[in-house]
């Protein structure tokens, strides 16, 4: 099944690219019009319509953001509300729009790399794995068996980060603390194996650094107190309560509005780029309630598919020298929230132009589809069960025409 | 259980500032003035920290280092310090780092440092990320909002105009700056002690 991946401006046009999960194959179209899709016009910009109240009905519109406490980040809900019921919510795009997109083109790929990885800083080794791979020619195989491990411990701090949050919003102080401390150790970790805490300049062109090979086996005892941590947390009933039945995305509403990775998988769709990407053998891990509850319970099992992951690979640095494709190229990678998408021009061996679409973009639109109907106290939970941000939202939609 | 969950992790809590562990100390940073550098963090043969991405490009020696700090102008506040976060267009990193002050690990409570949910009640406006369309209007509000006396304390290379057009200080007063890209939890504490007029080591 094709899913409209995204869109961005390009030479006066619309550059649709088409993706299917099953066999990896991806289209580019370019058309005047935007695709008859629903993610369509969230793909492009955030023009969607502002909230309208119903004739005849006494919801309140309200804003909630860009500088709220809760939300953490730059970025901003408008919600049509009764008080206690959402009648309708969309997610408000601009506010992270920060315009360092044009700074990654025409340079040296290693500094455009640089820059690209302080797109999204917590997804930055996705998306230096999609950008890279979509440029380089006669890659080296350990090169990207090194980078496969480093995107797998990326997915392990997002993920704690991500369970951290929900047990937060349901007030379970003990089990936050213990999974924000996970995501600390795996912090560590990372900073200790490439010398920066969330691994920015490992992934180089043709090269993947690691200054403190010896530093993975701490996953030992991270895995080892994960699977204790685990196993508590599913037995507070509380907390299983208030993800139960909470922001419910049915098949339908993942087909309907292009959803991809947690929230996709969460509903029974095995939308996962490591199931066809060259350097896994994976099967992606679905779950069939479309709940909170439901993303929840694919994150813990993918943490232990990526501890799996990490330890079948030698992680250590490695060289290479391969070429650089030129011309444009599509490079995708499975970030801890979904697939991030970079599709690159490269002329005369520098970046002339490039689309970048991250997961948030999309499950923003997912997130919103399923909170509705819910009441206000879910929102945290719901939320918070797609792992999204707002600096992977506003990514520039389309390059210098 | 969670109790003896707890019991068996021990006090993981930093003793910074007593003392600064190696795995708390910063990721690398340039020790040398290198000759140049592609982001501008070289001018007139001096290397400003403040916009420093730590990247590595550049061929110099490197090394973990805490004191990339500058704060100008810090309080004479001994007890306590009220703590505004606002992200005006950060890659999220900068975010993580600040939530990780609130983490177990860090845990800023121990020191007298609080978050507040509202700018109205804040000592410190604590900033990072570049400055976008939509966030300036926040930041000038929430400057304003707050009572006196306030300092502002910015995070990062962003927020220092690095890879950006614009830095903080083009729209508010700045009292003082922590470099980093992101700059770690430590960094941050250090330039939070010092804003409240407390010695950091
Ligand atoms: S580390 Fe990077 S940003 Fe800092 S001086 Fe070197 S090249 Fe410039
Ligand atoms: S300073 Fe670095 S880590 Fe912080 S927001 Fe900017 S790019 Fe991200």
């Amino acid at each position: 099944m094709k899913v409209l991946s995204a869109v961005f401006r390009k030479n006066g046009k619309f550059l649709s690219v088409w993706l299917d999960y099953e066999t990896g194959r991806a289209e580019l179209e370019y058309t005047d019009k935007l695709p008859d899709r629903k993610i369509a016009p969230a793909l492009i910009s955030d023009t969607s319509p502002y909230i309208t109240i119903p004739p005849g009905s006494n919801a309140v519109p309200l804003t909630f953001g860009p500088a709220a406490g809760g939300l953490g980040q730059a970025g901003a809900f408008e919600i049509l509300t009764y008080g206690e019921r959402i009648v309708s919510i969309r997610p408000v795009y601009g506010y992270k729009r920060r315009g360092i997109e044009e700074r990654l083109l025409n340079r040296p790929i290693e500094e455009s790399v640089v820059v690209l990885e302080r797109a999204t800083g917590n997804f930055s080794l996705a998306y230096t794995y999609a950008l890279l791979k979509a440029i380089e020619e006669n890659p080296d195989e350990e090169v990207w068996e090194v980078r496969k491990a480093l995107l797998e411990i990326e997915r392990l701090y997002n993920h704690f980060n991500a369970i951290h949050k929900l047990a937060g919003a349901a007030s379970q102080k003990v089990a936050t603390m213990h999974f924000h401390a996970l995501e600390e150790d795996v912090l560590r970790l990372l900073s200790r194996l490439t010398g920066h805490r969330y691994g920015f300049s490992a992934n180089r062109p043709g090269e993947v650094r690691i200054l403190e090979p010896k530093a993975v086996e701490r996953l030992g005892k991270i895995r080892e107190e994960f699977r204790s941590l685990r196993e508590e947390l599913l037995e507070s009933k509380i907390f299983i309560d208030r993800l139960h039945n909470t922001c419910r995305l049915s098949r339908e509403d993942i087909i309907e509005l292009d959803a991809v990775g947690i929230a996709a998988r969460g509903s029974g769709i095995a939308r996962d780029v490591r199931s066809f990407d060259r350097y896994y053998s994976y099967k992606p891990v679905t779950c069939e309630e479309g709940d909170a509850l439901a993303r929840m319970m694919v994150r813990l099992e993918e943490i232990e598919r990526s501890f799996e992951i990490i330890d079948s690979v030698d992680v250590k640095a490695v060289r290479s020298d391969p070429s650089v494709k030129e011309g444009l190229n599509l490079g995708v990678a499975e970030a801890a929230h979904g697939d991030v998408l970079t599709l690159v021009e490269v002329k005369d061996g520098r970046i002339s132009w490039i689309g970048l679409r991250g997961a948030s973009r999309v499950n923003y639109i997912a997130f919103s589809r399923g909170i509705t109907g819910n009441i206000f106290t879910d929102f945290p939970f719901g939320l918070e069960s797609f792992g999204l941000n707002f600096a992977d939202a506003d990514l520039w939609q389309g390059g210098v025409e | 259980m969670w109790i003896i969950k707890g019991l068996r992790k021990g006090v993981i809590t930093s003793d910074y500032p007593k003392k600064v562990s190696d795995e708390e100390l910063p990721p690398s940073f340039p020790l040398e003035t290198p000759k140049e550098c592609p982001f501008g963090a070289v001018k007139d043969g001096k290397l400003d920290p403040k916009k420093c991405l730590n990247c590595r490009l550049c061929n110099v020696p490197f090394g973990r280092k805490l004191d990339v700090d500058d704060v100008r102008n810090p309080l004479d506040f001994k007890r306590s310090l009220h703590v505004f976060f606002l992200d005006v267009g950060t890659c999220h990193a900068c975010n993580r780092e600040v939530a990780q002050l609130q983490g177990p690990y860090y845990d800023v409570h121990r020191l007298g440092i609080f978050f507040t949910p509202t700018p109205k009640h804040a000592d410190v406006l604590l900033v990072a990320g570049c400055p976008t369309d939509g966030m300036v209007p926040v930041l000038k509000e929430a400057y304003e909002l707050m009572p006196e006396p306030k300092r502002v304390l910015v995070l990062g290379a962003c927020a220092n105009g690095s890879l950006c057009r614009r830095k903080v200080e083009d729209f508010v007063p700045v009292d003082g700056y922590v470099s980093g890209c992101p700059p770690s939890p430590v960094q941050i504490i250090r330039g939070l002690l010092k804003m409240a007029g407390r010695d950091a080591e």
